[in-house]
């Protein structure tokens, strides 16, 4: 409820100080509510954390915000434009202002590294082959992988691919990124230098982050705002400070990190499939 | 109840995978961003080219046994001089686009759907789409053009193979002459077997080429999911197949 009311506020007051806005965003799967009316108002250049326990839907609600599921219910504005009613024609002009950068990396397996980089802007420029050259360059020296044109997906570490997934998510110049789970899957000292890349993105580009991730490390490293999503809703916004001080016991138990609290473990299957089938 | 709405499910997102892929073909290639016509010439090489000698293997065994099978029964009554005719017509009308489009299923369609379905499962395609590419028009398109065109032309090679492992038995085995040999098989040759056979083929082409794409783009879960799809890609191209072949020989038939 609160918001709500929140984000009729934020309307009034400043309508392009918001790079994304959600609202009262429903979205069911097989009859079980994944999101329930989710609001979320993420400021231009501010980097928004989307914290949660796995399965609590934040990885549904950053498809969404890119597009690529409808929602039941509500809307998502991007950049001040309503994406839920757009055709793919607009979809896919509203796609080249933001990058994603996948769990995995996704990188494409049958092409190089530079190729990778290369693809958004030779599928949506007519730059000179030479130009895009430079750019590549650019911007696998932003991650740190100069030189690393050559070589394929399959030759590179988990964390650098990665890396060239970020150097790809960029290489149109976004306004916005999307981070799905940036750490997983790294060594803390890859993941830190993940996070380390997205902030420093994020400062010398001015790009609005939306991460979504449950590592806590990282969150505190990189949240300039951070939300909580529990159970397809979103429980909680606000600075990392106020995070920690919360009093909401579903926060502080994941905050904290204890197995007892609020949030419940599911104990047997049943109880599994009940929660999903209700 | 349930396995109805899932199959006409399955029915009504097969259609919209055709509807896509033909307009990306005939209209949305005259758009900026049309298909790359360098991935066409790159599938029609490793779905065409790179299937030549199997193809042509086995029609070279199959005419060899057909021409085998047909002389057993043709001495009974002393007409071993058909089998140029017969071999001729089965392989331009029947043999030559079935067998090629078989082979075809499983050595190409199973490749596209474990192409595709992996590319899913890694989230590949998903990245396609945020990048704002659609993935109908750069991956689906160049393989489906790729089997359209190729398709015909090895059954066209695998037709003539075929023909002269006919030949191989009628000359070294029942003593009939080259030329008289291919002057009968060319004189039972009517236009309209070539027709029916090319016919056959390009219909074939787009089965095979649409319904490996489809299991592939609809993959679901891990590396099980891309087993159970390109499975069924190899069980659902040849069912069509042999369907559509049935299809067409009625229509033929009758005309």
């Amino acid at each position: 409820m609160s918001e709500d009311k929140t984000s009729v506020d934020n309307t009034v007051r400043d309508k392009d100080n918001f790079a994304i806005k959600v609202k009262d965003l429903t979205r069911s799967f097989d009859g079980r509510k994944v999101l329930d009316g989710v609001s979320l108002d993420i400021r231009t250049g501010e980097t928004m954390v989307i914290m949660g326990t796995s399965g609590c839907g934040k990885s549904t609600l950053l498809r969404h915000m890119i597009g690529a599921l409808t929602p039941d219910e509500g809307n998502v504005h991007l950049c001040g434009k309503d994406i839920t009613q757009m055709n793919e024609c607009q979809m896919n002009e509203i796609r080249k202002r933001f990058g994603m950068l996948y769990q995995s990396g996704a990188l494409f397996n049958s092409m190089n590294v530079g190729e990778n980089v290369a693809f958004p802007l030779r599928q949506h420029t007519d730059l000179d082959e030479e130009i895009i050259r430079i750019i590549v360059k650019i911007k696998l020296e932003l991650v740190g992988l100069t030189g690393f044109e050559k070589l394929m997906p399959s030759q590179i570490s988990g964390g650098m691919k990665k890396r060239v997934g970020l150097a790809r998510a960029i290489s149109m110049d976004p306004e916005i990124v999307f981070y799905d789970e940036p750490g997983a899957g790294l060594d803390p000292i890859t993941a830190a230098v993940i996070d380390l890349l997205i902030m420093d993105l994020t400062k010398k580009l001015g790009i609005t982050s939306i991460v979504v991730t449950h590592e806590m490390a990282s969150i505190f490293r990189i949240a300039d705002r951070i939300a909580m999503l529990h159970e397809g809703k979103v429980v909680e916004t606000g600075t990392p400070e106020s995070i920690k001080n919360s009093t909401n016991p579903i926060v502080q138990q994941f905050i904290t990190g204890s197995a007892e609290g609020p949030i419940p473990m599911r104990r047997t299957s049943e109880d599994f499939l009940e929660g999903l089938s209700n | 109840m349930s396995i109805v709405i899932l199959y006409l499910r399955h029915l009504s997102s097969f259609f919209w995978l055709v509807k896509q892929a033909l307009y990306w073909t005939f209209i949305g290639s005259f758009k900026k961003r049309g298909f790359s016509f360098r991935e066409v010439l790159k599938q029609m090489n490793l779905a065409g080219v790179n299937s030549c000698p199997i193809v042509f293997l086995i029609a070279l065994f199959f005419g060899l046994t057909l021409a085998m099978l047909t002389a057993y029964q043709l001495k009974k009554i002393g007409s071993e001089l058909l089998i140029g005719a017969l071999v001729g017509i089965s392989f331009t009308r029947e043999l030559g686009p079935l067998l090629t489009a078989i082979v075809v299923a499983g050595r190409v369609g199973a490749a596209f759907t474990a192409e595709l379905g992996t590319m899913k499962v890694a989230e590949e395609i998903d990245a396609l789409e945020t990048i704002g590419v659609n993935p109908v028009r750069f991956l689906v398109v160049p393989r489906f053009l790729a089997l359209l065109v190729m398709l015909p032309c090895l059954t066209i090679f695998s037709s003539i193979i075929g023909i002269l492992g006919g030949f191989l038995i009628g000359k070294f085995s029942l003593g009939i002459e080259a030329g008289y040999y291919f002057k009968r098989t060319l004189e039972a040759l009517v236009l309209k077997d070539i027709f029916t056979g090319l016919v056959k083929s390009f219909s074939f082409g787009a089965i095979i080429s649409l319904i490996g794409c489809y299991q592939g783009i609809t993959v679901q879960g891990g590396a099980e999911g891309v087993g159970r799809s390109t499975t069924n890609s190899v069980v659902v191209s040849m069912i069509l197949i042999i369907i559509v072949d049935c299809l067409w020989n009625t229509v033929f038939y009758f005309l």
